[in-house]
């Protein structure tokens, strides 16, 4: 972005969010710093997934897969009383590339689980600095082969197969969808990108509007950046499956779902993104939704705006799996 | 990502968190909220279903977040169930839907809400036009601001209007009102309270004030008032065109008349003959004993009796037109003395 550019303020909060974040965000600054990405992975629970299951008749199981250089988990959640041969959902979980776990984002997939008797395989990759680009995408990638290998076995139909995650996931799950493409990878039924983090380039008007305040701003942004992509940030190094916002061509695409918030620092990035796609004939959903910040729905999932960005998704999957 | 700094739920049941519920009501206010996104807030951070109302708003939010139009089959009535509620502007209240003990926040929660609802119903124009209203009817409001809450009810300062009062469960109604009605306490009871331009056809109890001008419509207030404490079943509108020099002696009435000779003498005898109140008002408001008699079904001779034997214990004759005036006057001020309207 040009120096010239004036930058206005960003749009106001939703008048609920403005006020959920008003309260929770005493409990965090709102620019994540690398010395916090210790102490967010061991100072901040993670959802148990006993909890998270609590009572739903859903079947969760561990399989250790093997990547390029070792084995790593992902968590198979299959409806009681399941019918083989229904969709498959494959979910790369958020987190700003590095915090969180396979069960972040438990809450909703749990419920797709439930409303389309899919199989969700989440899947445990790496997490940067300590495993910087591109072992995140090349775990998930991994994750998808096995999944899709496994299809019979897990019981879904491998072409009624999405893939999907928000946030960090999102972003890893473009990346994923763009290697299939061209690796000649599985072919995807969909792919669900919930607020994507997908350019390492900070450059957009929305990634200098969101500085200092709400949800995973400028400076969080920063923070994760580096750490996946450490000296290589910024350059041409960057692939676009680390960075699938550096992608030049987005045809051969399945159809791709987009949504993102109005009062988030992925907002231009993720619009940009859905235009690319329609630029070369593709498939796609966008959703903007009105002052929310990022991750406004899992924050505040019985605000309004919350209801309707996950009733949107949830309408997606509905169209997309035929389900 | 709510990882990073969680999720709006449900309170600790035990620890009190009265910083997080007040800050959390107070951005909703500063944000302009609407009463479901309010009670939506009470309900996530109690964990229970909230409801409210209030000035005709009824509204509740399940546990969940979701706003139902009515209540869950078989769920108790809200004005019955055992919940724990607050009052809101006069007549209205809010409620959590909780069953069992308390939590440590939800009297807090529901301060909070009731406070955040009654200003959310003020903003609105019908809360707005109720808050002109109060204005217009107060003596103590200097006159050019009572002027000002007028043209804000759009009231014509060279026409002529009737303030009409009504118990505050009843209705000011059938009129041709320019202004809502509102609700307000008075110290005999809760009134409600309109400005009509004409007034025909009420069922009562209703009173019906002085015709005066918008920068007057205190004094029509004031005397809506007395006419509604006169009012009884044998006449349920009184207007108070029609009182006179009653509304004088409501005045004084209102000031010390607690040992006046006559009060005293009729409160002994309607203490030892509670019977006597039908007789006696019968023969304030009618022409003679005979249609008396006729009125409450007696012979005229057991009317006789009974006056002549009252006469006595108040130490007026009632045959005489002075004592009739006399009973009138002391029946019309232990009215005006014990008519509440709660």
């Amino acid at each position: 972005m040009s120096e010239k550019t004036e930058i206005h303020p960003a749009p106001p909060f939703d008048v609920e969010l403005g006020a959920v974040l008003a309260v929770l965000a005493e409990a965090m600054p709102p620019t994540l710093t690398p010395e916090m990405i210790e102490p967010m992975r061991t100072g901040v629970p993670l959802p148990v997934i006993a909890d998270l299951l609590g009572g739903r008749p859903i079947d969760h199981e561990e399989r250790r897969i093997p990547v390029a250089d070792g084995e790593i988990t992902v968590s198979v959640f299959t409806k009681q009383g399941h019918v083989a041969g229904g969709p498959g959902i494959f979910h790369t979980h958020g987190g700003g590339m590095i915090i969180g776990d396979r069960f972040t984002g438990a809450d909703e997939y749990l419920q797709w689980v439930e409303e389309f008797d899919a199989v969700v395989v989440s899947v445990e990759y790496r997490l940067a600095p300590e495993f910087p680009d591109p072992t995140p995408v090349d775990d998930c990638y991994a994750g998808l082969l096995w999944t899709v290998e496994h299809a019979d076995e897990l019981g879904f139909d491998p072409a009624r197969l999405v893939i999907g995650g928000a946030s960090a996931g999102g972003g890893l799950a473009a990346g994923v969808s763009l290697k299939a493409r061209d690796e000649g990878g599985p072919a995807l039924a969909g792919s669900l990108l919930i607020y994507p983090m997908l350019d390492d380039r900070n450059e957009t008007v929305s990634s200098h509007q969101i500085d200092g305040f709400g949800v995973w701003d400028r400076g969080s942004n920063d923070t994760g950046w580096d750490a996946l992509l450490g000296d290589r940030r910024f350059t041409d190094e960057v692939s676009i499956y680390a960075a699938p916002a550096r992608a030049q061509d987005l045809s051969g695409l399945p159809p791709t779902f987009i949504d993102c918030a109005t009062a988030e620092v992925f907002r231009d990035e993720d619009v940009a993104y859905a235009s690319k796609i329609w630029a070369v004939g593709g498939i796609a959903e966008l959703h903007v939704w009105p002052g929310g910040f990022h991750g406004f729905d899992a924050m505040a999932p019985q605000a309004q705006l919350s209801v309707e960005a996950r009733a949107a998704r949830v309408r997606w999957l509905h169209r997309i799996l035929g389900a | 990502m709510q990882e990073l700094v969680g999720r709006l739920t449900a309170l600790d049941p035990e620890a009190s968190e009265s910083l997080k519920v007040i800050s959390y009501f107070d951005a909703l206010v500063d944000g302009h909220a609407s009463i479901e996104v309010l009670l939506r807030g009470a309900a996530v951070l109690s964990g229970q279903a909230a409801g409210c109302d209030a000035h005709g708003v009824v509204l509740r939010v399940a546990a969940n977040g979701v706003l139902q139009r009515a209540q869950d089959p078989g769920a108790p009535d809200p004005a019955q169930a055992p919940w724990p509620s607050h009052p809101v502007a006069h007549d209205g209240r809010v409620w959590i839907e909780r069953s069992g003990p308390a939590h440590a926040n939800d009297e807090m929660i529901l301060e909070r809400l009731a406070l955040a609802v009654a200003i959310v119903l003020d903003r609105t124009p019908a809360g707005a036009a109720r808050r002109a209203l109060e204005t217009v009817i107060d003596a103590g409001t200097p006159p050019t601001e009572r002027l000002e809450a007028a043209r804000r009810l759009s009231l014509d300062a060279g026409t002529s209007y009737r303030v009409v009062a009504a118990p505050a469960a009843g209705e000011v109604g059938p009129t041709a009102p320019v202004t809502p009605s509102v609700v307000v306490e008075t110290p005999f009871g809760r009134v409600r309270v309109g400005v009509a331009q004409d007034h025909a056809g009420s069922v009562g109890p209703v009173g019906i004030g002085l015709a005066r001008r918008p920068e007057a419509l205190d004094e029509s207030w004031a005397s809506a008032l007395v006419a509604l404490r006169l009012t009884d079943e044998r006449e349920p509108v009184v207007r108070a065109d029609d009182l006179g020099i009653l509304l004088a002696l409501a005045d004084a009435a209102d000031g010390d008349s607690a040992d006046d000779p006559d009060l005293t003498a009729l409160r002994t005898l309607l203490g030892a003959h509670p019977a006597a109140l039908p007789l006696l008002e019968s023969l304030a408001v009618s022409e003679s004993v005979r249609a008396v008699a006729l009125d409450l079904g007696f012979h005229h001779s057991t009317v006789q009796a009974h006056l002549a034997y009252y006469g006595d214990r108040l130490g007026f004759d009632l045959r005489t037109p002075r004592g009739r005036v006399r009973l009138s006057l002391a029946l019309s001020v232990l009215r005006l003395t014990t008519r509440r309207f709660d």
